[in-house]
């Protein structure tokens, strides 16, 4: 049986979100393999990796030179003032020797110069963390694999006797495969990409579980920035089971008094109908109570959704000043569907949001760019109801009026706790909207379809519409006998 | 260094390659006579004494190397001829005029020294 470290136990890797994959960080006293193409973000990992504690730390280098390392961490604003590097790169002089020698093999005439120069860093330093980049360079100073391997045993039980945890790194390729490091190494880290972004996993860690699978991560102008994909089922928290009421009676009464805390509300209709509005109905009643709402937008820009929230009487710059709102437009083609998991994160976690609108399924569609919607949508859904968040969800019908009734367009139904669902109806040459409720896991639910009217003033739901019939049908009529 | 210490001349056109063959050897206890042309070897054998082998990293067509060579032979120092690997074609003219091996680099270092001190050992 594997005896898991505590997390106490771990050190971070400098990154925040590579340490939850970690599940806490790395283990000390091992050595750790970042493997990827060039321009993968191997060096960036260890200049955070360095950095994450206050203990003298030394990189040392095999290509880049000290100058141009120390530039580009200034530029992501890594502070190396307490990092050493020792540079076992060759000299720029070495272009210009006249004779390059063949007589000797590198391995008999670079090797032990270098050896020396590393242990005699080391033990001057005394570091607590080292990364070497990259380890492949000690591989053509080797006579052979068996060498190789034996050289970088001993190497690393050297650092480890020394109290020190080694992250180093490869270039892998065809002529020179890193299997054998993959082999000697604790755990490793691997990068790779997609047409939407940098991924990364993590293949082993010795001694600990780690999150598996395929994740997000964004190298900006302050370094790496991993998104993990979301584990609904890891996030729970205890909440308060209550009624999330509309402040607008008629519509708390389709719902025998309103949403329920923690569950999740599709909205369907087609464009136009008031979904949004509705939604935005809930935030507002929500603010009136102090609790913070969060819209994520994926379609409607900020100035768009902010004209018609003012249009209908919604307090919406109050509300976002206050801290009772937040609106995010998640543009589609810029985020994934993992930073959009963060971002959901971020509101719950750390800025208590109750209730959480996703404007809309098929916007969110597009931002996970091909991959299976209700895979994703499941996920975050789960996540939120754990949390104890008020999801809503808007889902966009394409059909205005028609005879085939559809309650979701992209088959979202199934995660619905309650389906509120609006359409439109003509009546008598005249365009009017009508709201009902499908479906209401957690409690009884008006049957009757009731008049919605989006006025300045607000959302007005009247009272149920009992003479008329055929609504859903696409064909609604009006009984002869009593006023519409 | 005394001239007590077996003396090797090493005819290395390559400066990097000589300066590494003359750490290792004069490491390893003998005395190094570096030349860079085939043609100042006349002049070496003239002013060192005690030259019990020689190492000629040159390939057979160099200018003066048959007489090297034959200078070599007439003084009874036994040589050895480095090649490039892919130079190799080239052993048998080097054993033709005269040397004892003919090794492809890169050479080991322990190797190298080896193989001198037993030809200082055995002698013309």
């Amino acid at each position: 049986m594997i005896e898991h470290a505590p997390v106490s136990s771990r050190i971070s890797s400098g990154v925040a979100g590579l340490d939850e994959l970690l599940g806490g960080g790395f283990i000390p006293l091992r050595a750790y393999l970042v493997r990827g193409g060039p321009g993968s973000g191997k060096t960036t990992l260890g200049l955070h990796f360095l950095t994450a504690s206050a203990n003298p730390a030394l990189f040392i280098t095999l290509s880049e030179d000290e100058a141009s390392i120390r530039r580009n961490a200034e530029t992501l604003g890594i502070d190396l003032s307490k990092v050493h590097i020792i540079n076992l790169a060759p000299d720029k002089d070495s272009f210009f020797e006249e004779d390059s020698y063949d007589i000797f093999s590198p391995a008999e005439v670079e090797r032990k110069p270098l050896a020396d120069k590393l242990v005699s860093g080391v033990e001057r330093i005394k570091p607590q963390r080292v990364f070497i980049d990259s380890l492949t360079q000690f591989r053509y100073l080797s006579a052979d694999r068996f060498q190789f391997r034996k050289q970088t045993l001993s190497l690393f039980s050297y650092l480890k006797n020394l109290n020190i945890t080694t992250l180093f790194s490869t270039e892998s390729s065809a002529e020179a495969p890193d299997d054998d490091l993959q082999f000697l190494s604790d755990g490793i880290i691997e990068i790779g990409s997609r047409s939407d972004g940098r991924m990364l996993r993590i293949t082993k860690f010795r001694g600990s579980d780690f999150a598996q699978d395929w994740h997000f991560f964004r190298l900006t102008d302050r370094g790496w920035h991993v998104f993990p994909r979301m584990r609904a089922t890891e996030h729970v928290r205890e909440f308060q089971p209550e009624t999330v009421r509309s402040g607008v009676p008629e519509l708390d009464e389709l719902l025998h008094g309103g949403l329920a805390r923690g569950t999740v509300t599709v909205i369907s209709g087609p464009t136009g109908v008031g979904k949004t509005t509705l939604g935005l109905q809930y935030m507002k009643e929500a603010a009136g109570r102090g609790e913070r709402s969060v819209i994520f937008t994926f379609e409607e820009t900020l100035g768009t959704l902010f004209h018609r929230a003012r249009a209908i009487g919604v307090p919406i710059d109050a509300m976002v000043r206050q801290g009772t709102l937040a609106v995010h437009y998640v543009e589609p083609l810029i985020y994934s569907a993992f930073e959009f998991a963060a971002m959901l994160r971020e509101e719950a976690e750390c800025r208590d949001a109750r209730i959480v609108m996703l404007d809309s399924s098929k916007g969110f569609q597009m931002s996970i760019r091909g991959e299976d919607i209700l895979t994703h949508l499941h996920t975050k859904c789960t996540y939120l109801k754990n949390m104890g968040v008020t999801t809503i969800l808007v889902s966009e019908l394409d059909t205005i009026t028609g005879d085939q009734f559809k309650a979701t367009e992209v088959g979202v139904s199934y995660l619905a706790d309650t389906i509120v669902f609006l359409r439109y109806m003509e009546l008598e040459g005249e365009l009017r909207k009508a709201i009902g409720v499908l479906k209401n896991r957690t409690s009884a639910f008006e049957r009757n379809l009731r008049e919605l009217e989006i006025t300045p003033y607000g959302i007005k739901v009247g009272r149920p519409l009992a003479q008329v019939s055929g609504i859903l049908t696409g064909k609604p009529t009006l009984r002869r006998d009593s006023p519409a | 260094m005394t001239c007590h210490q077996p003396g090797v001349i090493l005819l290395e056109p390559n400066a990097a390659n000589l300066a590494l063959m003359r750490e290792t050897l004069e490491y390893s206890g003998f005395r190094v006579v570096g030349l860079s042309a085939a043609t100042d070897i006349a002049a070496a054998l003239t002013e060192s004494t005690n030259c019990m082998a020689a190492l000629l990293d040159a390939p057979p067509h160099e200018p003066g190397f048959n007489d090297a060579c034959s200078l070599l032979r007439s003084h009874a120092i036994p040589f050895l001829m480095v090649l490039p690997k892919s130079a190799m074609p080239l052993a048998r003219a080097g054993l033709s005029l005269g040397a004892r091996a003919v090794l492809a680099k890169p050479l080991g270092r322990r190797q190298l020294v080896t193989i001198l001190r037993a030809l200082v050992a055995t002698g013309p």
